[in-house]
């Protein structure tokens, strides 16, 4: 394959993942979100790969298997196990306003292409172009955290913003060191299983996921 | 009306006699005319029926026309012009490799729900229903018989075949007969004829495996198209300028 088909398809992916992340801005199910939240790691993988290939650096295709193993296959099926345990999958998360969302998500893109313009000028990698939808994606799941009222939804919301993170580091500087990027996603999935556990006690608690029930605890209510 | 935008659509052949007179934008506010007098005449009827199927057309044609226009917007900006001739010609002579571009593919993609609405199709309006709760554009022409129904359901059929062309037209090219040389011109009418084939039969492939929405997740609907038409113009900003 030549360098210029490569780029094309490390674009075309880049584009889905942003597509991932506008996907789940404006999701309900809970379930829906869990195979979004799968794609975007899958199309997390492919790009990082790809990018490895195109770049020379082979430290890259660990980066990818370690992303296809930790968001692909364990935190969709930790979060399914937790969704199932809490029996909360048939449950429905509400937005408050899905296109003016939507609207704020576009703007997001464009201040993200905005402000990443003197990072594009300096960069002389084939990625130059993909930093502005890596700060889009983490600024779409921070919006996600912010527009959702269940735990569990603004959780992925969280994770959604990592997997910004990552991208953000293999666009701008090829990926992190590698005792970094492990020490990342031991974080990750050890903070995966912390939100398992509150998830637990906030549901015994308020019997309710929906963070609102938390203004509860405030004083003088 | 629907005539009018006939003549500017390159079906067969990209050289038209009436192509510099209007381009796409044109044409999206000709279907908006040709919209406007199908809701006036729902109404003239005096029937509430009409008068619901108006309003109805009308939800989805405010929601699907903004959306549509920054299709073409996005189509238009990587051939630096909005005449309908000249998008064709760019993209057919680019080949297949150049088109696989985010823009272009979130720009088709769009465009395929924004036809979908806009003809009437499944699952945005079942063309061959007359249940009270679920019909569009059939509440408009209830009331019409005879002649003037023939009219009517042949123009909306016109709007059907006009947007599978322009679909054709931007999207897949290829084929189109470009030159003057008479020998073009049967090739190009093979390989439209084929390609409605195919266009037709996927779209009833659809329209069996979807059943129909409700009225008012059409205006979900529709977002997604405009967000979709929206990041496809972006992309083209951002990734590949």
């Amino acid at each position: 394959m030549t360098q210029q088909v490569i780029e094309q398809i490390i674009i075309m992916l880049a584009a889905m993942i942003l597509l991932t992340s506008f996907g789940m801005l404006v999701q309900r199910k809970i379930y829906g979100l869990i195979s979004l939240f799968t794609w975007q790691g899958v199309f997390l993988a492919i790009t990082t790969a790809f990018v490895g290939y195109v770049a020379g650096r082979h430290e890259l295709y660990i980066s990818s298997l370690l992303t296809l193993v930790l968001k692909v296959i364990l935190l969709p099926l930790i979060l399914r196990r937790l969704i199932v345990k809490l029996k909360i999958h048939r449950e429905i998360d509400t937005i408050v306003n899905v296109s003016l969302t939507m609207l704020l998500g576009v703007g997001l893109v464009i201040f993200s292409y905005q402000i990443t313009a003197p990072i594009r000028e300096l960069s002389t990698f084939v990625t130059q172009s993909i930093i502005a939808i890596a700060l889009a994606t983490v600024m779409i799941g921070l919006l996600m955290m912010i527009t959702r009222r269940h735990a569990v939804t603004q959780i992925i919301g969280f994770l959604a913003m990592e997997n910004g993170l990552f991208f953000a580091a293999v666009s701008a500087t090829y990926g992190m060191p590698l005792v970094v990027e492990l020490g990342v996603a031991i974080d990750v999935l050890i903070a995966a299983f912390i939100f398992g556990i509150f998830f637990f006690h906030i549901n015994s608690s308020f019997e309710s996921l929906d963070v609102d029930q938390m203004a509860s605890l405030k004083e003088g209510n | 009306m629907t005539l009018l935008i006939a003549t500017i659509v390159p079906i067969l052949i990209i050289d038209l006699p009436f192509s510099t007179t209007a381009d796409v934008i044109a044409i999206v506010g000709l279907l908006a005319i040709v919209r406007f007098f199908t809701a006036l005449a729902g109404m003239d009827v005096g029937t509430s029926f009409g008068g619901m199927g108006a309003s109805r057309e009308m939800m989805i044609a405010s929601l699907a026309e903004p959306a549509m226009l920054i299709t073409v917007f996005t189509v238009s900006l990587s051939s630096h012009s909005t005449s309908l001739s000249q998008i064709v010609q760019t993209v057919a002579n680019s080949g297949i490799l150049a088109t696989i571009r985010p823009s272009f593919i979130f720009a088709l993609w769009a465009f395929l729900m924004i036809a979908v609405a806009e003809t009437g199709r499944i699952p945005v309006d079942n063309p061959n229903t007359h249940l009270e709760l679920t019909m569009i554009h059939e509440a408009m022409i209830l009331e019409y018989s005879g002649r003037h129904l023939a009219l009517m359901e042949w123009a909306s059929m016109m709007k059907l075949f006009l947007f599978i062309s322009l679909g054709k037209a931007i999207f897949l090219p290829w084929g189109i007969a470009q030159s003057d040389q008479l020998i073009a011109i049967p090739m190009a009418l093979g390989f439209g004829i084929l390609k409605f084939t195919v266009i037709g039969f996927v779209l009833v492939v659809f329209e069996m495996m979807l059943a129909k929405m409700r009225v008012f997740r059409t205006t979900e609907f529709l977002g997604a198209a405009f967000l979709i038409a929206t990041l496809g113009m972006l992309f083209y900003f951002i990734l590949e300028s």
